[in-house]
């Protein structure tokens, strides 16, 4: 009886509809490209098919990627469609140019969700290799750009690890000292100086070079890598000061005895980009386990480990769990708000009067615009439940008073973020607001506070733009916002008076007559039985909608403050216009009364 | 222009049916329920009931002059076997009880073709409408005319109204009294049953409206605009007499409350206020719009309130006047 031999894996339809494809494709260009062999299967059911491409006539710039007249490429095609195929190189020529992973995968589909459609079959695979191929021999790729180049263009990272927040700059020299500290379960803060009695001390390693095949799986493995055995021969970083995998050893051995038992000892290794070595270094973290740390705790209790093959194998051969790492520093990030008007409040000290529908909101918009210092103040009652529907505020704020709530809620939002609270307008502690702040916004609705505005707008020689947001009371939709820019000695109240008497007496603007009117009886709502003072209509999508409508219309301003009134509606209003803007002028001098 | 302002003081004055006139009705409807239950014969009876109609619907509006307004009523009655050959004994026995009443049998009640008709002195008249579920499930109310049930559904009528108005914002129903304004004081489309003029203006109400055009019902005047217009392009494409199902689902429908006769009238009439309505919002003169819609309404439809040159605050002429360099701001119809 013989024994009969399992049967090889076959290609799915889908591999074999790209399979013939290819074959027609060789068949049609036999000079630009050959299909060698036969494919294979594997057991995970990828097939593999090798391929050569006449590259002589791609077109070669200085810096480029040095093609050879013909390249011999592989294709790995995945069983069904949903994945896109990809390109390995069968060589290592290709180590550390943008955009090659681990040394031999070409990353044709950058974000493959986007741009793999499989409609386009195998036409659209080469295509798309050889428009990689022109872009890598041209040096159209941009290595400043490919995030993590440095460590062979791969994400480095464990599920269930926490992420590691970097905002300090440098690393500045090849060796020192950092710390961690635990700011959530997911998170854990680096910086150059101990924070908390709980902060963990951890290495932080310049290495010379790039590591073009990535970082590794094991101890050994990343120390094999860091001491280059493999390194492409033509490294720009070459001579950089950096440590190699003894320092890397020691380094981590010293660190894991001074931490506590039952802790992971982490490392960060700063990792040079190859093509862009002046920029600042990739950041990579990771760490042993619990248990391998422990044992490196004790196996280096008595001595510094001068080279692996003296650590105990356990730990030698201990897996790494890579950790996310949120690179924050100033040299590698660019907000996101950068261009938008509301970074004109980047920076800046802010006063807020009035913590309701419009204030909360604003101050938490203006929060994440990045303002340094933001003043709370506000006049009303503390925070109750019924008010969770359209402020900003949780369940946890219900009976605390509303600036105190906000600012603990703001205090959230940003580390690097100053907030206050302030008695309430008005309050002579707050004349000198003008003085200290750069915009002063009242979101009250109190004629009180408008009319101690007009009284601080006419302080001579004063910093701050005034600015009065309001929305409307039957759906807070619409939006005003009023602005006293410095060279206007009339407060937002003034400025309010003459834009309304404007505003009135146009028709075409007839839907924001009500901002200028009395309200009717059905306008307002009386959200509870017994509840003494009817308040306004909204939600908080309306609110939030508005609210961020004006804190925009004030920081397209803020640069080069003009003063007058901005009226804006929602989309769903169908008011038009959406905007308006009345500018103040000033008006003759006289009674105004006739 | 809209002046929507206007539009709340004309329905608030002039017409709604006033706070006090619906509180009367809400007692005089209660006293009746009290006295027909304390009936010995019809009493034991009685389940409930509930308002109908324009009452229960928050569409009744002043009456023109001293012509009367009413309110219908349901008088849940229990299903009584010996009366199932002839559905007219429960009106016939409703009328009784009021006509042995010391007080009501001195005030003139009638029997109608679904109702027993109470008339009061000052312009009013309550119309009691028994009705009874069925053991089969249905709710039906008597024709008397015909000897014989009707399927009738005012819950599911009720519930199609309010999901109307919401899509509305509200406002459908003050649309509605406005129409039936034009009706009964500017006699318009006379002939033109209420049920129906509800039902062809709620009809015209549907969400996919406000995403293809939005803020056509963000007010009053705006809403007026669009359901009317929606309604006359419905009706322009319909020159004979349309079926007009009942919207609560009873499987009925109006057709018998109307003739083709009424049918044109009313869709001429349509086709005019249409354009009359779109001519006095796009306006944009103020006093010619107001003109516009004073024609449309009638000269009780009120001018706008006239603000001092110097002040946005109300023109009530104050005790001590305000020194006239002082602005005077107000901020009430403002919300943060």
């Amino acid at each position: 009886m013989t024994k009969r031999k399992p049967s090889s894996p076959t290609p799915s339809p889908w591999q074999r509809r790209l399979l013939t494809d290819l074959a027609q494709l060789a068949e049609q260009h036999p000079r630009a490209l050959q299909v060698i062999g036969r494919p294979t299967v594997d057991a995970s059911g990828l097939a593999t098919i090798r391929i050569s491409l006449h590259t002589a006539d791609v077109l070669r710039a200085e810096g480029g990627l040095a093609l050879e007249e013909n390249e011999e490429l592989l294709l790995v095609l995945p069983s069904t469609e949903l994945r896109p195929p990809w390109v390995l190189a069968p060589h290592r020529r290709f180590a550390g140019t943008p955009h090659v992973l681990e040394g031999h995968q070409l990353c044709i589909y950058l974000d493959a969700s986007r741009e793999w459609d499989p409609a386009g079959g195998m036409t659209a695979v080469l295509n798309r290799l050889w428009q990689w191929l022109t872009d890598a021999a041209t040096n159209q790729f941009d290595a400043a750009t490919a995030l993590y180049h440095a460590v062979g263009g791969v994400l480095h990272y464990t599920l269930g690890c926490p992420t590691i927040v970097v905002r300090e700059p440098g690393p500045h020299s090849p060796a020192l000292t950092g710390w961690l500290t635990p700011r959530s379960e997911h998170r854990l803060d680096l910086t150059r100086r101990r924070t908390h009695a709980h902060s963990l001390r951890l290495p932080v390693l310049t290495l010379s070079h790039s590591l073009p095949y990535g970082a590794g799986g094991t101890l050994a493995d990343l120390l094999n890598h860091i001491d280059d055995t493999h390194h492409p021969a033509k490294s720009p970083t070459t001579g950089q000061r950096g440590i190699d995998s003894y320092a890397f050893l020691r380094a981590l051995a010293n660190s894991a005895r001074r931490n506590p038992q039952e802790t992971c000892q982490y490392f960060v290794l700063a990792v040079p980009h190859r093509d862009v070595p002046t920029g600042p270094p990739f950041l990579l973290a990771g760490r042993l386990p619990t248990q391998a740390s422990d044992r490196l705790r004790t196996a280096t209790q008595t001595g510094t480990p001068q080279q692996l093959s003296v650590l105990p194998t356990d730990v030698r051969e201990a897996g790494i769990e890579w950790c996310y790492l949120s690179d924050e520093r100033p040299a590698v990030t660019t907000r996101r708000d950068a261009q938008r008007p509301t970074s004109a409040f980047h920076g800046a000290r802010v006063h807020i009067w009035g913590c309701g529908g419009i204030g909360s909101w604003a101050a938490e918009l203006i929060a994440r615009a990045g303002a340094a210092h933001i003043t709370l103040s506000d006049l009303g009652a503390p925070v109750t439940g019924g008010l969770l529907v359209r402020q900003n505020y949780d369940e946890t704020d219900v009976g605390s008073a509303k600036a105190t709530a906000l600012k603990q809620r703001l205090e959230g939002i940003r580390d690097d973020l100053t907030v206050d609270v302030c008695a309430p307008p008005p309050s002579p502690a707050l004349v000198a607001a003008t003085q200290d702040a750069d915009v002063i916004i009242d979101a009250t609705v109190s004629v009180t506070v408008g009319r101690f505005l007009d009284l601080l707008a006419q302080q001579p020689g004063r910093r701050a733009v005034l600015a009065q947001m309001t929305t409307n009371t039957t759906t807070a939709s619409l939006g005003l916002l009023t602005i006293s820019a410095q060279d206007t000695n009339q407060g937002p109240l003034a400025i309010d008076h003459a834009v309304g008497r404007h505003v009135l007496a146009a028709p075409e603007l007839e839907p924001y007559h009500s901002l200028w009117s009395e309200p009717e009886a059905s306008d307002e709502i009386r959200p509870t039985r017994g509840c003494s003072v009817p308040t306004f209509h909204g939600s908080a999508a309306d609110l939030v909608g508005v609210t961020a409508t004006l804190v925009t219309l004030l920081g397209t301003q803020l640069r080069h403050p003009v003063s007058g009134t901005h009226l804006c509606a929602q989309p769903h209003t169908g008011v038009e216009p959406t905007h308006h803007f009345v500018p103040y002028a000033l008006e003759p001098a006289g009674p105004s009364v006739p | 222009m809209q002046h929507v302002n206007c539009f709340t003081t004309f329905l608030r004055d002039t017409v709604n049916l006033s706070e006090a006139r619906l509180s009367l009705l809400a007692q005089r409807v209660e006293a009746i329920y009290q006295a027909l239950k304390a009936n010995p014969e019809l009493g034991p009876l009685i389940l409930g009931k509930k308002p109908q109609g324009s009452w229960a619907q928050r569409t009744i509006i002043n009456p023109q002059g001293d012509k009367e307004f009413d309110a219908d009523f349901m008088l849940h009655l229990q299903e009584v076997s010996e009366w199932a050959q002839s559905p007219k004994t429960y009106i016939d026995q409703v009328y009784a009880a009021l006509h042995r009443h010391s007080v009501y049998k001195d005030m003139p009640h009638t029997r109608k073709c679904r109702c027993v008709q109470l008339t009061y002195a000052n312009s009013m008249h309550v119309d009691i409408v028994p009705y009874v579920r069925l053991a089969d499930g249905r709710e039906v109310i008597v024709n008397r005319d015909n000897g014989e049930w009707e399927v009738t559904n005012p819950a599911g009528f009720t519930a199609w109204m309010q999901e109307k108005d919401a899509i509305a914002n509200g406002n459908l129903r003050k649309v509605i009294r406005l129409m039936k304004y034009l009706r009964d004081h500017r006699n318009s489309f006379t002939g033109t049953r209420s049920i129906i003029l509800t039902t062809l203006l709620g009809e015209r109400v549907q969400h996919a409206v406000p995403l293809m055009r939005p803020g056509c019902y963000g007010n009053v005047p705006t809403t007026l605009l669009t359901i009317v217009e929606d309604l006359d392009v419905w009706m322009q494409a319909r020159p004979v007499k349309p079926s007009i199902p009942d919207p609560s689902g009873s499987g009925l429908t109006f057709d018998h409350r109307w003739d083709q006769t009424t049918y044109a009238y009313f869709r001429a009439r349509i086709h005019t206020h249409a354009r009359q309505i779109r001519a006095a919002y796009d306006e944009t003169d103020p006093d010619a719009s107001v003109r516009l819609w004073r024609e449309l309404f009638g000269s009780r439809f009120p001018e706008p309130a006239r603000l001092p040159a110097s002040s946005t605050t109300p023109a009530a002429s104050p005790k001590f006047p305000v020194a006239p360099l002082v602005i005077a701001p107000s901020r009430r119809g403002r919300a943060g």
